[in-house]
């Protein structure tokens, strides 16, 4: 699939899928790559995913606590090397463990058809051949912590490792009394109390007696009334020190030794690992789009359909921007037949929205996620591409226009069997030039005949324009915005009406309903009606409908 | 303060200073100690053990140290104790360690990783960089482990000045200003805790509940910045007047930014404490002609002062009745009983 980023932002997917939260590091990563498929089997298989695991949610949500458990241990899920190696940190071992440990309780979360679609049963059986291996590293590393995921090299890897550590601890105990001795000592001595510190900062009356005793103690000046005492070790305590040392040495060769081990089982395990983490990711992602579809209310997309066609379809970044300035959003239903589609309208009308909802549309279904739609039939196109300014967007050196023609002609060079919006392509040129060029490119589209190699399908553009001067081509279709029911609007407004409430009026006496455009129809544009609703001089109004009665011309 | 067991569990205590070699290692070593008592009481009581934890936020001078090869000062550990700490020095110490969680991301000096100590030894502390990675220790620190307690039953973090906002708005965090007093700095240590004090002691600017308050200005928590023995414990609710209508700033405070304000703003607002870059004598100027308030609080434990070549009570008859500093100034850790 070519680059989708100018449609994606378009579109404003993010916005929407920023309520998707993927568990999984695997799942992030796919979020963020933002990838959108073009093979119809592939996102089949993902809408099925998808539907095994809403089917599961639904089933399961009167028992939240097994859901709770199947998200936490995705969410603990950590990134763990993938690629093989002789030797793993002491930290890798550790990560395959938590892995392995979460992979094993969010199997057994899963009931069998989950189980048996996504591979995954707490005993690594579904992974098959490469299962053994996994199951024999799970239960090797199972013996080095307090926990089913922490980890350490437990004493019971290695006989001689048990031995030593004994030692070690002994050392550390004669140590630790040692030094309590020296303590009690001191305290009973010279009224001295360290207290569990390393040294104590002590006045010259009490210091200055203790150099009397230079092997237990030992004397720095801290200022003129205070000097640094510390505990010096005995002559015991020396020795114990030596010998922790030289077991301290041979713990290291010999936990080593048991890194090299379980390497060698990590890497024994790797194709088992492999899969086991391609099965999660593919779990993590499959419960995204469903707690996704099942919170915002989506269907699952058609992709085998050669018409395209949505209804009741809600371009949710829109709706809810509406809904937070109070204002009614009308769903969108429409179907589209031809390669090319020009839709006019008025300012505020809603072309712009349109374009939008087609493209969100397409690319949350070749995203592999659920639509928010009663019905959205499409089908799989190799790109899906806009042509049109970002908000804020500007390429160096280049006009308005020529910005859109170097995107166009991107567009134009590459992939065939595209959905392609164009929003008011070429509006900053002269009208005439304009609608010249627009009934090349309409054409070139309505006919298929298109630049570039192969196609695999015809691709579909879309044009939203108030160019209505541009030919009309067999095979073409044209569609209006239905545009302002002006008496009503005009009804409910007067002349002190503040501008939100003409907003609003507007607003809600818009039709957001996409009908046949009829070339011949010659009433009065929306344009001047909504100049009028905002304020504009009357006389000015009165005039301009004049000019445009006077020359017969359309706006 | 801060110098009993009890005074550490169930908190994040946040140790800071000003700069290099003030001290906060070796009180670090002295809390660890309370800390892990203070626990080992508890876990009697309760019959679960859990250890205290122990942390450095910010990629600090003491972490170049290391990356120069530069020696850092090292942290004795008990066994339980937990800490944090690059890869590279995970077995050094001698503590037999068992991991318990690997931070995401990775820093200078690599991958870090929450380890318990099984075995006495020492560790170097290297800590999360970004602010993310430290929500997600201190997240992971006081999460439940197996058996149902945190992971950590006290937590120390070690940390530039800077890095305050990040662990002392943690819930149920607090800051501790170590420093060392001497007799050539004396004047400026001196500041130097009053300006603390002060600070500690900002009122909590409130916004108003409803738009048509804002008008009133809304209200501010705390005590008056200048009022004697004010403490962050004991703030009183302030009214601003209507006609005082606090300018916020975004960012920090500094002297430039001070002279830049337009002088009929009576009440400046900042995120907190941390964002005022004022000198002791800058601040007291400021707040001698302008009310100065923080969005967020942060509670202040107390300074823990190590004075050498000058009397503990020298420096503590300057402190007194000194605001935000009533009862919470401490001296050495270390210092014998005379």
């Amino acid at each position: 699939m070519n680059d989708t980023h100018q449609a994606w932002a378009f579109a404003q997917v993010d916005a929407f899928l920023d309520r998707c939260r993927p568990l999984t590091p695997w799942g992030r990563d796919e979020r963020e790559a933002r990838t959108v498929l073009d093979d119809p089997v592939e996102l089949e298989s993902r809408f099925d995913d998808t539907a095994c695991v809403l089917r599961f949610l639904t089933e399961q949500a009167e028992d939240g606590i097994r859901l709770d458990k199947l998200a936490w241990h995705l969410k603990r899920m950590p990134r763990l090397p993938l690629a093989s190696k002789d030797e793993y940190e002491i930290i890798e071992l550790f990560q395959v463990k938590k892995f392995l440990a979460n992979y094993r309780g969010a199997a057994s979360c899963l009931d069998p058809e989950l189980s048996e679609r996504f591979g995954l049963s707490p005993d690594f059986s579904s992974l098959g051949a490469d299962g053994p291996a996994c199951a024999t590293l799970a239960a090797e590393l199972d013996r080095g912590g307090s926990d089913m995921e922490t980890f350490y090299l437990a004493d019971s890897y290695d006989p001689e490792l048990g031995e030593l550590r004994a030692a070690l601890n002994r050392a550390d105990a004669a140590l630790r009394a040692d030094r309590e001795a020296y303590e009690r000592s001191a305290e009973a001595d010279h009224d001295l109390s360290f207290d569990g510190r390393e040294f104590v900062v002590a006045p010259v009356d009490i210091a200055r007696p203790l150099a009397a005793e230079p092997a237990r103690y030992s004397l720095e000046p801290y200022d003129e009334s205070r000097y640094v005492v510390r505990l010096l070790p005995s002559a015991r305590a020396l020795s114990l020190l030596e010998e922790r040392e030289r077991l301290g040495q041979r713990e290291r060769e010999l936990e080593n030794r048991v890194i090299r081990r379980l390497s060698a089982m990590a890497a024994a395990a790797l194709p088992g690992l492999k899969a086991a983490v391609t099965a999660i990711t593919r779990l993590d992602r499959a419960r995204t789009a469903a707690v996704l579809a099942r919170d915002a209310s989506l269907r699952r997309p058609v992709i085998d359909a050669v018409d395209s066609s949505m209804k009741e379809a809600r371009f949710v970044p829109c709706e809810e921007e509406c809904r937070s300035l109070g204002l009614a959003y009308t769903p969108l239903t429409a179907s589209f037949q031809s390669g090319a589609i020009v839709l006019f309208g008025s300012n505020m009308g809603g072309k712009t929205v349109v374009l939008k909802t087609v493209l969100f549309f397409q690319l949350l279904a070749q995203a592999g996620y659920f639509v928010p739609a009663k019905e959205y039939r499409t089908r799989v196109y190799r790109g899906v591409e806009y042509v049109g300014e970002q908000s804020g967007e500007r390429l160096a050196g280049l006009s308005g226009f020529g910005f859109e023609i170097h995107r166009f002609e991107k567009v134009w060079r590459g992939t065939e069997d595209v959905l392609v919006a164009f929003d008011e392509l070429a509006r900053t040129t002269s009208s005439h030039e304009a609608e010249a060029l627009l009934s090349a490119i309409v054409e070139a589209y309505a006919t298929g005949r298109i630049a570039g190699g192969q196609s695999s399908g015809p691709s579909r553009a879309f044009f939203a324009t108030h160019f209505r001067g541009i030919a009309r081509i067999p095979g073409a279709e044209y569609l209006r915005m239905r545009g302002l029911d002006r008496s009503a609007a005009l009804e409910c407004l007067d002349a002190d009406t503040p501008l939100s409430e003409r907003l609003a009026g507007i607003n809600r006496h818009m039709r957001y309903e996409i009908v046949p455009d009829d070339p011949t129809d010659d009433a009065e544009s929306d344009a001047l009606a909504i100049a009028a609703m905002l304020g504009l001089d009357p006389r000015l109004t009165m005039k301009a409908r004049r000019y445009l009665a006077g020359t017969g011309a359309r706006p | 303060m801060l110098d009993s067991p009890d005074d550490y569990p169930g908190l994040v205590t946040f140790v800071t200073g000003p700069g290099k070699h003030c001290g906060k290692t070796t009180f670090m070593v002295r809390a660890l100690e309370l800390a892990r008592r203070g626990l080992a009481t508890r876990g009697e009581t309760s019959g679960r053990a859990v250890g205290p934890a122990v942390l450095t936020v910010g990629y600090d001078g003491e972490a170049r140290d290391w990356l120069s090869g530069a020696r850092k000062p090292s942290i004795p550990v008990r066994p339980g104790d937990v800490f944090v700490t690059a890869e590279r020095f995970l077995r050094s110490g001698g503590t037999c360690p068992e991991i318990l969680d690997v931070v995401p991301g990775t820093t200078a000096l690599g991958r870090l990783c929450i380890a318990r100590a099984t075995r006495d030894g020492t560790v170097a502390l290297v800590g999360p960089e970004g602010n993310a990675a430290v929500a997600w220790t201190l997240d992971r620190l006081t999460e439940p482990c197996t058996g149902g307690g945190p992971t950590a039953g006290a937590i120390l973090v070690d940390g530039a000045i800077n890095r305050v906002t990040q662990a002392a708005s943690w819930p149920g965090a607090r800051m501790v200003y170590v420093m060392r007093v001497d007799r050539a700095g004396f004047e400026r240590s001196v500041d130097l805790a009053l300006r603390m004090g002060l600070l500690a002691s900002l009122p909590v600017y409130t916004e108003p509940d409803s738009p048509g308050d804002r008008a009133t200005a809304g209200t501010a928590t705390g005590a008056a910045a200048g009022d004697k023995g004010a403490t962050t414990g004991d703030r009183a609710e302030i009214e601003i007047n209507a006609g005082d209508r606090p300018l916020s700033i975004d960012g920090v405070l500094t002297a430039e930014t001070a002279a830049r304000l337009p002088p009929r703003a009576a009440v400046i607002v900042v995120d907190d404490m941390t964002k005022v870059f004022l000198d002791w004598r800058e601040l007291r100027a400021f707040i001698g002609a302008r009310r100065l308030l923080v969005r967020r609080s942060i509670e202040f434990a107390g300074i823990v002062a190590s004075c050498r070549g000058v009397s503990d009570a020298e420096f503590l008859s300057r402190l007194d009745g000194a605001p935000g500093l009533d009862g919470r100034v401490a001296c050495n850790p270390y210092e014998a009983a005379a």
